[in-house]
């Protein structure tokens, strides 16, 4: 029998094919029936343009037509893995992080920092860690000479490569070695996932819990799809690597800056698989800001038109049709530059000459442009399968379109530029604007142009009103996508948080000394980095004195000196709630890495699965079984600690995440049974809101080191005065919860 | 934060206060039309209390309208009652605003205000003393009703607010004879939404029995007329399918092109289908009558409709080229930016329209100097209304006639039968009986006087007065 998801997949191919095939018609009927005799050069630049996005959308449909799903296999023990950590100038603080990950990882290895920086202070930290630290002599061929090297002192079979900023979690290598039972897999790659979600590719809708990020569509998406036609590429970290096809092609390559690709190219070329096992095992620091984005965008650029030139695919042996294919995909985007510049520069030359790239711009013209559009973008966002952001995609296109045209003439002219640079990562640097002059100047332009012409038809000196009303909303449209992504380039280059919070719900105690007593309270995480928290807390947390903070983690406590950064208080009822920021004042290594390993493997993880990657596409929506949701009270978010016990007498510490007047969300440490009576004691040290209620279920967060449960309880008394007094709180705390 | 509702209610008023300053400084853009002089006429003669017999023709019933005109006339003369005009016109736009905020929100309301002031067609009817702007108000209050019906927070308002909305609907059908092309949308409407039972006694009935008294007491012209007429009408105006749809669409592609973004909202795309639905009657009658006449004006009604997608619509655009941005500057700014190209393209659409009738000052000015009380002046086409009109209390004693009146077409060709004083040939209202018929007696009894050249926004046309030798 045919699921919903199967049937949603057929159909949504079949709409691929009919997308195609209005697409030649237009295309068709452009060429043959709407070229301006008098605008030759101008006609043909746009049907160009509109051919390249149909190719390249052709190119895509192909590549993710069908989705490999991999399940995990069994592990493979029993191998020697060294991981690579190749560096150049990536901080310290950002490499201990993944150090500590990666000497977390479960499987037996080695951990070897590739140090082409040769920086004490990284010889340092490895000696500390007890990692290996290797440095060059000669910085030769950047990062592939730099992984060469490494090679060169690993006898191992496999090599696992991470950049700097990527953190593995421990089960990485348990989780992806089985995969090479198979003796003709070369490497396996995973996503490369970032957790900065506040960084400049991310898209966060944090009411509805999703999250879109630039490369969502390749990781999710594209490399999948590639995985089925046996052409999933290393992506230069992530990744484990057969030893033996690495000898097989002579190394990690390095006639390219973008070493991955090229090296992928080879393996391929030699008859070796790939694997691509679509789940996030590693997560690392996205481009903060505009500028380590373009830098990076730039740098890919490059190394696609060096391997188009010196490698191509296309004409390489031992590969594929389907692999030449998935390959020219990801080889031909840059010239999506001169696409968009055309898209860009059209209204306005429009606007200010009057002269049209088709004979005329009428209703017939709407008639096939608006079904050809409408099919099209139907098509795209149903084979992009709930990642494609066809909005924020255009948006990031105008963002990135004169650097991929720069990347042509870097790559032509310049022997500067053709040398890798490393993107800047955990340093907030001050992007200049400069990178956005582009952008300013589409806008400018679009809307001067926009305002020439209707002056011009205000005054009556022209009268193709309807020519100037389309390209107005044409170049409009365009300024959109300019002013959207300067807005957020320059809200990114003056966000005030320099690091990444990652948002917890872990209780805490907090103590401190003063009026003659020692205060132990309880709180609730809201964020927390390695170097302050913000909490949740009934009461005011003192701003005048060191508060003793113990962070409850899951199996053991912190303990942590804080100051008062800054606090917000409101009154709810009877109590007062806060949200407190505190900064770790004298905190040693061991507890800061501790925290460091707490964030990585169980606040990160926790808090990513709960935002959605993607949303459901109008098939898989109209396709699915439209149950009836039974009706539920509605839920209030909270953020309260708990005092918790149960009929065994266990007693712990927990959160309640939300309340309704019949019951209540509870994180918590213990695996409270489903069918247990617990007592909640709501704000512990007052004692005075107790909530009585059973366990209805319990779901466990999959964390090896910090396991968490999730258990839904239902109140004995519901609708009970103490309820409404709880729901009270929260409903006031909402003031806390959305600064 | 959310701007509330008083704001959008001051913003209303302000773009009011713009649609009837931009209206009422340039009443005088054109002279008299003749649809303009009948009504009038009409009016003046119910208020004076004399018997109008065969008034309700071509247009359905002429009596609510003249009466308005004929009032705004007394007031300020022609000027007054095209203000007259203007109040309906911003009476429509606050009747959009109330459809649309109930339909979707007051700034989504705010929106479809403005659109309904910007565009061309209704700045322009909102200064032409016709039926056309009345017509569309009562039409458009029709809806705001059969939306109040599904909206009312009582029983006994919605059944109201349905009964209401089925006198309305009565009234814009009796006042325009297009829209009863409407009565079916809107009874499949009022079905969907209220049920058989209820719409059949709240609003088939009424609509249907206000019909039948109609039918049966309305003081008609002879039905051979009123056919001749319209097919004569008809007859002029053929046109091709596609020329027609250009034409249609000339003036309200913008409006649709915007409701068709509304369709996307994230919120309420399934209204702006059925606005989109209710726009297409108006335009269908068109096409499939092939019938160019008057769908200038007649755009208004599928506009009535629209206004509320296409708010809808312009919301969703700002959304969109905002990049959904949480910066309610940059989705103020997108708003206003397609609000403004909208402007600029109404008040383009205006400048056309302003000038599609034929501008007669030249002619009122020549009779305004050379004619006297008594005169007989024969004319091919504007059966005189206009000079009536204009010279009624100057030149009691004149009689204007039509040419055809004092033709005799005998077997050695055309002759006049009867001599006049004047003999007015004009392109544009006369093009129907062109003057070159009867060139050769005209040459023969009369000289040209006069050769007036008129300017319109689509051509020349020329008027020539001929005096008696």
């Amino acid at each position: 029998m045919k699921t919903h998801a199967s049937r949603a997949e057929h159909l949504r191919r079949v709409f691929a094919i009919v997308a195609v095939i209005v697409t030649v018609y237009y295309l068709y009927w452009r060429i043959t029936e709407t070229f301006n005799p008098n605008a030759l050069v101008f006609s043909w630049a746009l049907w160009v343009a509109e051919v390249f996005g149909a190719f390249s959308t052709f190119l895509l449909y192909f590549v993710v037509w069908k989705q490999k799903e991999r399940t995990t296999p069994e592990p493979l023990p029993g191998r020697t893995v060294d991981v690579f950590i190749p560096t150049v100038n990536e901080s310290v603080d950002v490499l201990r992080k993944t150090l500590l990950a990666c000497n977390n990882l479960k499987y037996p290895h080695r951990t070897i920092v590739l140090d082409d920086g040769n920086r004490r202070e990284v010889r340092d930290l490895c000696g500390e860690l007890g990692c290996i630290h290797l440095a060059r002599s000669s910085h030769k061929h950047a990062k592939a000479g730099n992984l060469n090297f490494g090679l060169e002192h690993s006898e191992a079979e496999f090599v696992a490569v991470f950049d700097a900023d990527h953190a593995p979690l421990p089960h990485f290598l348990d989780q992806l070695l089985g995969y090479f039972r198979d003796d003709e897999v070369a490497f396996v790659q995973t996503p490369q996932e970032y957790y900065n979600i506040d960084s400049f590719q991310h898209r966060v809708d944090a009411k509805k819990k999703y999250i879109w990020a630039e490369q969502y569509l390749f990781y999710s998406l594209i490399q999948p799809g590639r995985d089925h036609w046996k052409a999933a590429y290393f992506v230069g970290s992530c990744a484990i690597i057969r030893r033996k096809a690495l000898d097989d092609i002579g190394g990690f390559a390095h006639e390219s800056v973008t070493e991955d690709l090229l090296t992928s190219v080879r393996i391929h070329s030699k008859g070796w698989s790939s694997v691509y096992h679509n789940e996030v095992l590693a997560y690392g620091i996205a481009a903060e800001t505009i500028h380590p984005f373009q830098i990076q965008r730039m740098r890919w650029g490059i190394g696609s038109w060096q391997v188009f030139f010196r490698a191509n695919p296309l004409f390489m042996r031992g590969m594929s049709f389907a692999q030449r294919l998935c390959y020219l995909e990801s080889l031909i985007y840059p010239l999506e530059g001169f696409q968009k510049l055309i898209f860009y520069a059209t209204p306005p030359i429009a606007l200010i000459t009057g002269i049209l790239p088709m004979r005329a711009l009428d209703i017939n013209y709407l008639l096939h442009f608006i079904p050809y559009y409408t099919i099209s973008l139907f098509a795209f966002n149903e084979m992009s399968r709930g990642v494609g952001g066809n909005l924020l995609l255009e948006q990031f296109s105008m963002g990135k379109f004169v650097t991929y045209i720069g990347t042509l003439g870097a790559f032509l002219f310049s022997r500067k530029s053709k040398q890798f640079k490393v993107t800047p990562k955990g340093q907030r640097s001050l992007a200049p604007y400069r990178l956005l002059i582009p952008q300013i100047v589409v806008c400018i332009i679009s809307i001067v142009a926009i305002v020439w012409a209707l002056v011009e038809l205000i005054l009556q000196l022209r009268n193709d009103d309807f020519i100037i009303v389309v390209n107005s909303l044409w170049a409009l449209y365009n300024s959109g996508l300019a002013i959207g992504i300067i807005l957020y380039a320059r809200k990114k280059l003056f966000q005030r948080r320099k690091i990444f919070r990652i948002p917890d719900s872990l209780p805490v105690r907090y103590s401190y000394s003063g009026r003659g007593r020692d205060s132990g309270r309880y709180a609730v995480i809201d964020n927390m980095t390695r170097y302050g928290i913000s909490l949740f807390s009934i009461g005011r947390v003192p701003d005048d004195r060191v508060v003793r903070l113990t962070v409850l983690l899951p199996k053991k406590e912190v303990s942590i000196d804080c100051v008062f950064l800054h606090g917000k208080t409101v009154a709810a009822a009877n109590h007062l709630i806060s949200r407190t920021g505190l900064r770790f004042v004298n905190i040693d290594t061991t507890a800061r890495d501790e925290l460091s390993h707490y964030l990585h493997e169980g606040a990160l993880v926790k808090f990513l699965r709960e935002y959605s990657k993607r949303y459901r596409t109008f098939l898989e929506r109209q396709l699915e079984e439209h149950r009836r949701r039974k009706r539920r009270a509605r839920r209030h978010y909270a953020n309260l600690p708990v005092a918790l016990s149960s009929g065994n007498n266990r007693l712990s510490i927990g959160v309640i995440r939300n309340i309704s007047s019949t019951g209540v969300l509870l994180a918590a440490q213990e695996n409270y049974r489903p069918e247990e009576q617990v007592q909640l004691v709501v704000a512990p040290e007052t004692g005075n809101i107790r909530l009585m209620g059973t366990v209805v279920r319990t779901v466990r967060h999959q964390s090896e080191n910090y396991p968490e449960y999730y258990a839904g309880i239902r109140l004995s008394e519901p609708d009970s005065e103490r309820v409404k007094y709880i729901l009270q709180l929260a409903h006031k705390a909402k003031a806390l919860y959305h600064e | 934060m959310k701007r509330n509702g008083t704001t959008y209610r001051y913003l209303l008023l302000v773009l009011l206060m713009y649609g009837f300053l931009i209206t009422v400084l340039n009443l005088n853009y054109n002279s008299i039309y003749m649809d303009e002089a009948i009504p009038i006429l009409i009016g003046q003669q119910l208020l004076a209390g004399e018997p109008c017999p065969g008034c309700p023709y071509m247009t359905g019933s002429v009596f609510i309208q003249p009466i308005f005109m004929a009032f705004g006339d007394s007031m300020g003369g022609l000027n007054g009652a095209r203000i007259m005009n203007a109040f309906f016109g911003l009476a429509l736009a606050i009747v959009a605003f109330l459809t649309a905020r109930l339909l979707f929100d007051e700034k989504i309301g705010f929106i479809a205000a403005t659109i309904i002031i910007f565009s061309g067609q209704t700045l322009y009817l909102m200064k032409l003393a016709t039926y056309d702007m009345i017509a569309a108000f009562f039409l458009g209050t029709a809806f705001l009703m059969l939306v109040v019906s599904t909206r009312a927070g009582s029983q006994l308002w919605r059944d109201l607010a349905l009964l209401e909305g089925a006198v309305i609907l009565f009234i814009a059908s009796v006042t325009k004879y297009l829209l009863p092309v409407y009565i079916p949308f809107f009874l499949a409407y009022a079905v969907f939404k209220h049920g058989v039972r209820r719409t059949l006694i709240l609003y088939i009935a009424p609509v249907a029995v206000l019909l039948l008294l109609y039918y049966l007491f309305a003081p008609f012209a002879p039905r051979a007329e009123i056919v001749g007429q319209v097919q004569s009408a008809r007859s002029m105006t053929q046109l091709p399918l596609s020329t027609l749809l250009d034409w249609s669409l000339r003036w309200v592609s913008l409006a649709y092109l915007l409701a068709i973004f509304g369709i996307f909202h994230e919120k309420w795309g399934i209204p702006a289908i059925l606005s989109i639905i209710l726009s297409t009657p108006i335009i269908i009658v068109h096409l499939m009558t092939r019938s160019e006449q008057s769908v200038n004006k007649n755009m208004i009604y599928a506009l009535v409709f629209l206004a509320p997608a296409a708010a809808l619509g312009v919301d969703h655009i700002a959304n969109l080229f905002s990049m959904r941005n949480a910066s309610r500057t940059a989705r103020t700014f997108f708003t206003v930016a397609v609000l403004v190209v909208f402007w600029a393209y109404g008040f383009n659409n205006l400048r056309w329209l302003e000038r599609q009738y034929p501008d007669s000052s030249q002619v009122i000015d020549f009779f305004d100097e050379n004619g006297f009380d008594g005169m007989r002046v024969a004319l091919n086409g504007w059966d005189g209304v206009v000079l009536i009109y204009t010279f009624g209390d100057k030149y009691p004693h004149a009689r204007y006639m039509h040419i055809t009146d004092i033709a005799d077409s005998g077997n050695s060709g055309p002759a006049f039968k009867e001599e006049v004083d004047f003999i007015i040939c004009e392109e544009f209202y006369g093009d129907q009986f062109p003057c070159e018929e009867y060139e050769a007696c005209i040459k023969n009894e009369y000289t040209l006087i006069e050769d007036f050249t008129i300017t319109h926004s689509w051509g020349v046309t020329s008027a020539r007065i001929f005096g008696r030798i």
